[in-house]
């Protein structure tokens, strides 16, 4: 269901957009890759499918490739000060572009 | 902001009928090319991911912690770049396949001995998943 719903609702509704990985270490090519960050009004149990209120202090995130292909998405710790934005938003991408 | 996704259209009504219901049995591999990853998942347990490092995103348990599975990122770079520095890696790719282990132990490496903790708890816990369970990632021709 997330990918049914969540995922389309978060392209839709973005709260952030970030482009490509930070990556200092690693000959990694995802400059044009983008992340975009949603807070969703509910998410879904993964065991059960069943819709659920959003999971408290987490973000949705959903990951595009230069094609344009969804390739991950998942929730995920919010930042503490930023709670719309992932934790460690500030060092895992390159640039915030919305 | 309301929900306007239409779960009756036929994108939904696809994805709904490929819905398994079968009881879970892991860990399973799923191999992505689009998106140069590999996910690892261990059971169908609510998780949150949490990123270990530019290679590893685990994904973990809300509840207990435990690890529910991984997505390993990057890997045609990974492997060119292994088999660039240690040419002994491409002996471990057997027919365009090799097993995730490899990759868990490599991307452990990478760190120094002083890296926090948890990572290193969280990759060889990994190491040792994929070990047990003899998983195998496979590659695009081109990777190697």
């Amino acid at each position: 269901m997330e990918l049914a719903d969540t995922v389309r609702w978060a392209l839709l509704h973005p709260r952030a957009v970030f482009r490509g990985v930070r990556d200092l270490e690693r000959d990694v090519s995802e400059d044009r890759w983008l992340c975009y960050v949603a807070t969703p009004t509910h998410a879904y149990d993964q065991k059960t499918g069943e819709k659920r209120p959003p999971w408290p202090g987490e973000v949705f995130l959903v990951f595009v490739t230069e094609e344009r292909v969804v390739y991950n998405w998942y929730w995920c710790e919010s930042d503490r000060h930023e709670s719309h934005l992932p934790a460690d938003y500030e060092t895992r991408f390159l640039e915030k572009v919305l | 902001m309301a929900n306007e996704i239409d779960l009756n259209d036929a994108f939904a009504r696809e994805l709904t009928a490929r819905v398994r219901t079968e009881p879970w049995s892991g860990p399973k591999v799923f191999p992505n090319p689009d998106g140069d990853c590999v996910e690892l998942l261990l059971s169908n347990d609510n998780y949150r991911a949490e990123r270990l490092d530019s290679l590893v995103t685990v994904y973990v348990n809300r509840e207990n912690g435990e690890l529910v599975g991984a997505l390993v990122k990057g890997v045609r770079s990974f492997i060119r770049k292994m088999v660039e520095r240690v040419p002994g890696f491409e002996i471990e790719i057997m027919d365009g396949k090799v097993k995730l282990e490899y990759l868990f132990t490599a991307g452990l490496w990478s760190h120094d001995a002083g890296a926090n903790r948890i990572l290193v708890q969280r990759y060889r816990k990994l190491r040792e998943i994929a070990e047990d369970a003899n998983l195998e990632v496979e590659l695009e021709p081109e990777a190697v």
